[in-house]
């Protein structure tokens, strides 16, 4: 029941971190205005005082997208390829988004200001960097070592199969094995940037290592906690299907409204990643305590044996305790 | 009495014949120059098949013929050397053959060719390369006659032939135990009279095979007895006439097929064959087992074909239609055409807004029409066979799952057939790359299917909103009944084009159409109008002193009440075809003025004085001229949307914003 409650408490920071998730959030509006506002004025001055492209208004059409990318796309294409960019350069914000997040969850009582939310950022940003690329490789790897003896049998049943439907259901199980396996990576990775927030450890290969033993021993708790996780934002993108799907945007207003649900829907996707993160930390810490508790407990016993002072290291740090830095 | 009884009893035996598969065997539709009775034995694991042929061929001629000429198609799958290995590079349809395979190649030779009389002529067979001079090329072969075959005779042969399929990677042979016989048996070349087509004398017509073409053939009547292990399942061109098991666990069927220009066959074991039926055309669809569950697309999209053309071309003259779905691994071999015979092309789980089993389904049974009863050479006039049918695939998929959203049709992303052909001629790099009249295998840089596919449908789309759709209607019904089951040409189908409008709307486009197929036929000039510029300027009410009716009067400018408007609306012609155009100018209060313009100055200026404003003005405003390689400069406004270009950027950013946040699961 650890696990529900976790879950629990970890949406109520949705509530109270409303100005971290926003601050979430921005890093996420910012970057793509920044590539979406140029493609709207080159949108706009390709579209000139044509009539065609007006079409284009009241749903898709085919010949004036065609056209108006074929006559007029050339820098509406740079854009696209600036978008690239982007992505690689979020990349790094979102290392840094992270690094910030965790340094907020950290402190229960710590406020997300603006400064603070900077400064936890940068202190973690280059530990989380070298995690991040190690993990990257990692799934690179997977994938490879998943995919060559699949890419063999799918040739070997081209070879054999008459149709395509056994290719699907021979990619099936490779495909489960690989979320699984991805997951299991992601929720690894979730725990060693804990390990590294709470210990203030410097060694990411250690808390990897770390972070590996503590989810393969709480293998259910750790698991069945991330699909619970994945609930949320399953439900979040299947209501906005149902509700974007119907709509017709043929208006400036409609236009406005339909931009407001999908930044609140974005909004609410940084909600529960900032919910996931701290249902995790915290999931993390109650083990950690309990795990501080009997040790306390077995080296009281033995202290009363052999006479020890009793210390408290740097790892049995537990919720509410004051915050490194 | 008795002379009454045999009248009826005559009757009787008339109504029988009509509604029986003999009659359909015997009621000649074309003049079946040919005849093929063919016994073939499939060997499914050597893939080979062993045939027996007894040929005749009738001169139709004036002229006293000395040599004939066949097609010997497969042995363009028989080294890399072939004409059809050149131009192909061993890769076409996606699919690039693996030559280091040694099972892939395909050929047939010819074991044995006596006359009648037993006169052997094996030894006189040499290969003939009339193309291109490829010494290599196998694909057409020569055989001179000790006895040439005066005008109006006939030659029998005795052919006995063999052929090993090639493991499919284009049109024809096997896939494991998948077999698509296409192109297999020796096939005679056509002769073509003085006068027939753009023949001056008499001549055989008998083109290599290419990358890009392989149809032109006499009409024929074919018996073909194809024997294959029992566990096949077997469709062919035709009707089936009869199965008989032999003792040695084969089955023998016995094929017939009249008035048709090819005979093609498949076989698999794992066929699944589903029946249905149109008036009298009975549906065969020969499915893999996991498309089975995609019967009724194919079945309903040739239904829609079928009642199509019996409405707007002709009926369709034979008393079947079967349609292969190949397997994935033959995918080469989809969308293929032979008469009443095609294969289509289906994948496990397709969507069914995406109509490609019906595209593919719906064009290859209009090759039916175009090449098969139209019977034109598709070596030297593609685009009379492809560009023509896909001209009517666009009409049929508009017609049954609409204009916008026949190709693909999803509520929020479709694209229409019509829009597709078109774009894939507008859209090109280079739309001047070559003009449609060539043949098939001379079009540069891959030109071959935007031009006799692409741009002859939107020229022919064209010419309907030129002409009207009544008028385009009227032409090819004519063409259709004046050249059925014979082998038009290019001006064929121009005089009847010229006849049909004249008669229709007198000299409204000129003394004839050829201005038209000049430009975009036999040139590659593209068509472009442009929407120049919309201008309005107040007009200023006289001032000053002014004679009225002898008397010197002061005007002053708050005397006049209405306020007057000058506006020009500017046209200019980019391009060098020349079109008549419409350009309709559409003012503040709602007004509407369509002008007509002959198109031909390099620019045109429409002035109106009105109390409104003009707020828009479009040339070709129902955007008949399809040829027009850009049609968003067509139509100007002064008041743009200007929103669009928000709505497109609101979902840009969503779209960015979405691909961001997956990627920060990677942080």
């Amino acid at each position: 029941m650890k696990i529900l409650k976790v879950y629990a408490v970890g949406f109520t920071t949705i509530i109270k971190r409303f100005r971290l998730i926003s601050l979430a959030y921005l890093s996420l509006l910012i970057p793509a205005l920044m590539v979406a506002l140029p493609f709207h004025s080159y949108f706009q001055k390709a579209m000139s005082q044509y009539i065609s492209p007006g079409k284009l208004l009241s749903g898709f059409d085919y010949t004036a997208y065609s056209e108006l990318m074929n006559f007029r796309g050339d820098e509406i294409k740079a854009v696209f390829s600036q978008s690239f960019w982007l992505l690689i350069l979020y990349f790094f914000i979102s290392i840094f988004i992270t690094g910030a997040i965790l340094h907020v969850l950290q402190d229960k009582e710590r406020k997300a200001k603006f400064i603070t939310f900077l400064t936890g950022g940068s202190k973690y940003f280059w530990r989380f960097f070298r995690l991040s690329i190690i993990f990257l490789i990692i799934h690179a790897l997977v994938a490879l070592i998943l995919y060559i003896p699949f890419g063999i049998m799918v040739k070997n049943a081209f070879e054999h199969a008459a149709t395509e439907r056994s290719v699907f259901f021979l990619f099936l199980p490779f495909g489960i094995i690989h979320l699984f396996i991805a997951i299991y990576l992601w929720v690894v990775s979730n725990y060693t940037k804990f390990i590294i927030v709470h210990k203030g450890s410097r060694l990411v290969l250690k808390s990897i290592w770390e972070a590996l033993k503590f989810v393969s021993a709480k293998f259910l708790g750790t698991y069945g906690l991330i699909l619970l996780l994945f609930l949320f934002p399953l439900l979040l993108m299947m209501l906005y299907y149902k509700a974007s799907v119907n709509i017709e945007v043929t208006s400036g207003l409609l236009i406005f409204m339909v931009f407001l649900m999908q930044q609140i829907y974005l909004w609410l996707r940084e909600a529960t990643r900032v919910w996931a993160y701290s249902s995790q930390f915290d999931y993390y810490l109650i083990c950690n305590q309990k795990q501080i508790t009997e040790n306390k407990d077995q080296s009281k016993s033995s202290d009363t044996l052999t006479g020890k002072n009793d210390k408290t290291s740097e790892s049995e740090k537990v919720p509410g305790d004051k915050p490194e830095g | 009495m008795k002379k009454q009884g045999s009248f009826v009893g005559y009757v009787i035996i008339l109504i029988l014949f009509t509604t029986t598969g003999y009659n359909a065997f015997s009621l000649q539709k074309s003049p079946r120059i040919s005849n093929y009775i063919i016994k073939a034995d499939l060997d499914p694991d050597e893939k080979i098949i062993d045939g027996k042929m007894t040929f005749s061929w009738r001169n139709p001629s004036p002229d006293t013929v000395s040599v004939l000429q066949f097609h010997m198609y497969l042995n363009a799958f028989k080294n890399t050397e072939s004409t059809f290995w050149v131009e192909s590079g061993g890769q076409l349809r996606g699919k690039k053959v693996n030559e280091s395979d040694s099972k892939i190649w395909g050929w047939i030779d010819i074991l044995k060719m006596e006359t009648e009389d037993g006169r052997d002529l094996s030894s006189q067979i040499s290969y003939i390369h009339p193309d291109d001079n490829n010494e290599n090329d196998q694909t057409v072969i020569e055989v001179p006659l000790n006895n040439p075959v005066l005008p109006g005779k006939t030659i029998k042969l005795q052919i006995k032939f063999r052929s090993k399929l090639p493991k499919i990677f284009a049109r024809t042979g096997y896939s494991d135990y998948y077999f698509l016989v296409g192109q297999w048996f020796p096939k005679i070349g056509v002769y073509e009279t003085a006068g027939m087509r753009y023949a001056e004398k008499g001549q055989w017509n008998c083109h290599q095979f290419h990358g890009n073409s392989e149809f032109y053939a006499n009409f024929s009547n074919y018996e073909v007895d194809i024997t294959v292990p029992k566990r096949f399942i077997v469709g062919a061109t035709g009707w089936l006439e009869s199965k008989i098991e032999n003792d040695d666990e084969t089955v023998t069927l016995k094929y017939k097929a009249t008035d048709v220009v090819d005979f093609a066959w498949t076989a698999s074991p794992l066929f699944q064959v589903v029946e249905d039926q149109w008036k009298d055309v009975k549906i065969l669809v020969y499915l893999q087992p996991e498309h089975a569950y995609l019967a009724d697309r194919h079945t309903q999209s040739v239904k829609a074909a079928l009642a199509y053309f019996d409405e707007n071309l002709g009926k369709y003259p034979y008393s079947t239609i079967t349609i292969v779905d190949p397997p994935v691994k033959g995918a080469g071999s989809a969308g293929m055409e032979y008469p009443s015979f095609i294969t289509a092309g289906s994948f496990w789980g397709m969507p069914d807004e995406v109509r490609l089993i019906e595209d593919v389904t719906i064009h290859e049974f209009g090759h039916n029409y175009f090449m098969g009863i139209l019977a034109t050479n598709e070596f030297e006039e593609a685009w009379l066979d492809e560009g023509f049918n896909t001209y009517f695939e666009t009409r049929i998929m508009n017609h049954a799952y609409g204009v916008k959203t026949s190709l693909i049709g999803f509520r929020k992303f479709h694209i229409g057939d019509g829009e597709s052909q078109r774009f894939g001629y507008t859209g090109m790099n280079n739309p001047k790359i070559a003009e449609i009249f060539r043949y098939a295998w001379q079009y540069p840089h891959g030109g071959y299917g935007n031009m006799s596919y692409n741009k002859t449908a939107t020229m022919l789309m064209t010419l309907e909103g030129l002409v009207g759709s009544e008028t385009m209607d009227k032409i090819m019904k004519t063409y259709f009944e004046r050249w059925k089951f014979k082998h038009p040409c290019a001006t064929d189908f121009i005089d009847i084009v010229n006849e049909i409008v004249k008669k229709e709307h007198g000299e409204k486009f000129g003394k004839d159409m050829n201005w038209y197929f000049d430009q975009v036929l036999y040139g590659s000039d593209v068509c472009d109008y442009k929407l120049g510029s919309i201008r309005n300027k107040k007009v200023k009410p006289p001032r000053g002193i002014h004679e009225v009716n002898g008397k010197k009067m002061t005007f002053k400018s708050d005397e006049y009440d209405n306020e007057m408007f000058e506006s020009k609306v500017i046209v200019y012609r980019l391009g060098e075809v020349i079109m008549p155009v419409e350009v309709l100018v559409h003012f503040e209060n709602g007004d509407e003025i369509l002008e007509t313009w002959d198109g031909v100055s390099r620019t045109k200026e429409f002035s109106y004085e009105q109390p409104e404003e003009v707020v828009w003005a479009m040339v070709d405003p129902d955007e008949k001229i399809k040829l027009d390689i850009n049609m968003m400069n067509n139509g100007i406004t002064t008041e743009p949307v200007k929103v669009t270009s928000w709505k497109y950027a609101a979902k840009f950013l969503f779209f960015l914003q979405n691909i961001m946040q997956t990627l920060s699961l990677l942080t």
